[in-house]
């Protein structure tokens, strides 16, 4: 059950968007794609929804293959954004609604609630160009998500939005998550990703890098970050065994570590020094472990 | 409801109930009125009025001689001693010199009338003056005889001879209809194609229904919205036809429908409607390459000047329906819905080649919605670079 994507490859002529990917997202599942500027996500996601032919490998949604039956079940919200300017929302809307095979009353019904839900009801019967940016996208990810579907594929639905939108935004695809909806998205921010997902996959040039649960992922990664903040003359652990890597920034240190055991040592030499505010071990975050993959290939 | 009808309808509405739809329907339907009332109009308009009595003042001689032939040439101008009106008539040697005072603007017929009866006075006197009699004078204006025989069977079908004037009437009309629904119309589709592009709003779209059931129903509904109008002008045009008095008019030019008329009314409607499918299906494939709406007018250029070159050939040979032009113009499939029924009102067009040209319409609307379809399926996705690298683009893959 769920969505399977197996060798997936996808050639433009000579350029290779995706490159023989293959990965799970379990039915329920929150998963993240994370990819720099033409890593391949939109181009999978089109792929998935069948908008683009691979060149070879298999997409199932459920075990099924998906085409234009299934896609009433399906949501998305396309990084390229916009709605026809001259429509009214509701028109836009319930017209998009409408092709999801949902019924005139029922969209509209739909489209009521989630302008309340977003903070926007007054927008209703106003012409989609005269709405702001943020508004437009609001409408949008309404748009996407109105007929209530099993799976969602959003593309970069945070880009663009001030923090409080972020929150709402986050709020209402954390809803439709615990409402049963298998959500992919795409995005650049770290912390989003990290927030939403269970899993994610790291795209590099159609390339899949990692993939997996987040907390497997971090688990997996034997270098740590060690962060001691004091106010002692610290440069000599630049060259102590184990460590990778050394900032300092005031009276914080950070160091990347190989390995957990090296931080017991540097615990062990540093604390006859004195006192210090704090001495942590971390898992990576994973904004280092993309900008080490991505940055490696 | 199925989604290709869903399309249909929603676009249908939209079109229908636009502002810009409705008044250019109200406008053009006016203007059909007005067009048949045309004779009402134009008098209302013209005001000078003819003139009733007039006062010669000439030496009497003149006078008497102009006198006995006014009555020729107008019933309504009486001559009386204090008209308001006057005329004046002085001879020198050879010729007349008048000039006439009226209170209102003098009227192009009484005009006439006046100039006619003083070139038959001025004849009059020559002829007196010289001793000519009139039948020496009838004789001077016999025509000579010219009778043109042709031995060739072709020459004389390229002439006027066998075509019917009513049946002319109809394609005049049917061919101003063809041209101006086409390029009015493709620009529509190209239009709401390219927009629906730019706007980026058919990334949504396709992902719900097929690219495919998308076009061809958007394409319908927009036939079906010229359809309409179409027949609102028909219905509007005979409803005109039957309360104004222009009927009479028609009836003075002597045109009379003949047995191939219905024919070539249905033969019109059928090539109407695959002319529109295949511009039209033509301007979708022109929409679908455009990415920003400035590219747009470009874009349909080719469109236009196929359109005006089917449109011309066909207005151009109205009155020679059998020349070689308009025969092998008949079977290029983009001139063929206005060429062929032109070649109708020929005598000499045989009913199978009207078939042939109903098969090559068939045909290449098949040939244009396949590739339409493929290429807007190719290019909705391609948003970014000028039109030549979507092109390239789209026939790289």
């Amino acid at each position: 059950m769920g969505l399977s994507i197996k060798n997936l490859t996808m050639r433009f002529n000579e350029h290779t968007a995706v490159d023989d990917l293959s990965l799970h997202v379990e039915q329920g599942e929150m998963y993240g794609f994370l990819g720099g500027n033409g890593a391949g996500k939109t181009t999978t996601f089109r792929m998935i929804l069948n908008l683009l032919k691979p060149t070879s490998g298999s997409i199932t949604w459920n075990d099924k293959h998906i085409n234009y039956d299934v896609t009433d079940m399906i949501g998305y919200l396309p990084e390229d954004r916009g709605l026809h300017p001259k429509l009214t929302v509701e028109e836009q809307v319930t017209y998009l609604g409408r092709l999801k095979g949902m019924s005139q009353k029922d969209s509209k019904d739909a489209l009521k609630y989630w302008l309340k839900r977003f903070d926007v009801s007054e927008n209703f019967s106003k012409k989609i160009g005269s709405l702001s940016k943020g508004n437009q996208q609001k409408i949008q990810l309404i748009a996407s998500i109105i007929h209530n579907p099993k799976l969602i594929i959003l593309d970069e639905p945070f880009s663009g939005l001030d923090p409080v939108n972020v929150e709402l935004l986050k709020e209402a695809v954390k809803e439709l998550n615990k409402n049963g909806a298998t959500i992919i998205f795409s995005s650049h921010r770290m912390e989003h990703v990290e927030e939403l997902c269970e899993s994610i996959c790291i795209l590099n040039k159609g390339k899949q890098v990692l993939s997996g649960k987040i907390s497997d992922i971090k688990r997996s990664y034997k270098e740590k970050r060690m962060t001691i903040v004091g106010n002692y003359d610290l440069a000599f652990l630049e060259n102590a065994p184990g460590v990778l890597e050394y900032t300092k920034m005031n009276e914080t240190v950070i160091l990347k570590i190989a390995e957990e055991s090296y931080a017991k040592d540097i615990y062990e030499t540093i604390s006859s020094l004195g006192y210090f505010k704090k001495i942590s071990v971390e898992d990576p975050t994973l904004n280092e472990i993309f900008i080490e993959k991505v940055g490696k290939n | 409801m199925n989604k290709f009808l869903m399309i249909l309808v929603s676009a249908y509405m939209q079109k229908v109930k636009a502002k810009a739809y409705i008044f250019t329907t109200l406008i053009s339907v006016a203007l059909i009125f007005l067009g048949f009332n045309f004779n009402i109009i134009i008098d209302m308009f013209n005001k000078s009025e003819e003139i009733n009595t007039i006062t010669v003042q000439a030496e009497p001689k003149l006078k008497v001689g102009f006198e006995t032939l006014l009555p020729n040439n107008s019933e309504t101008i009486k001559i009386t001693e204090d008209s308001s009106n006057t005329l004046i008539i002085e001879r020198d040697q050879h010729t007349l010199h008048s000039e006439v005072n009226t209170e209102a603007e003098l009227s192009s017929d009484d005009k006439n009338a006046i100039q006619n009866t003083l070139d038959q006075l001025h004849q009059t006197l020559v002829m007196q003056e010289n001793n000519i009699t009139p039948e020496a004078i009838a004789e001077l204006n016999t025509k000579t005889d010219l009778i043109v025989k042709t031995t060739s069977e072709e020459a004389s079908q390229d002439g006027l001879g066998d075509i019917n004037p009513a049946n002319m009437v109809i394609m005049y009309v049917t061919l101003m209809l063809m041209f101006f629904i086409i390029i009015g119309y493709a620009g529509q589709v190209a239009n709401d194609i390219a927009q629906e592009k730019s706007s980026r709003v058919i990334e949504m779209i396709v992902s719900s229904v097929s690219p495919t059931t998308h076009l061809v129903a958007k394409v319908s509904a927009i036939i079906l919205s010229a359809l309409t109008q179409i027949l609102i002008f028909l219905i509007s045009g005979y409803i005109a036809f039957k309360t104004s008095n222009i009927n009479e008019a028609v009836k003075a030019f002597d045109l009379k429908f003949s047995s191939d008329t219905i024919p070539i009314i249905i033969i019109c409607i059928i090539y109407l409607l695959l002319g529109l499918l295949l511009y039209l299906s033509l301007a979708a494939m022109l929409g679908s390459f455009v990415s920003r709406m400035e590219d747009l007018q470009q874009s349909i250029m080719p469109l236009s000047f196929l359109s005006i070159g089917g449109f011309y050939i066909a207005m151009f040979s109205i009155a020679t329906p059998g020349t070689l032009l308009v025969k092998s113009a008949s079977y290029f499939p983009f001139f063929t819905p206005y060429v062929m029924p032109l070649r109708m009102i020929d005598p000499d067009t045989t009913m199978s080649e009207q078939y042939i040209g109903i098969v090559i319409m068939t045909i290449s609307i098949v040939l244009i919605i396949w590739l339409t379809t493929y290429i807007y399926k190719r290019s909705i996705l391609l948003t970014e670079g000028s039109m030549v690298k979507s092109i390239k683009k789209i026939f790289n893959k």
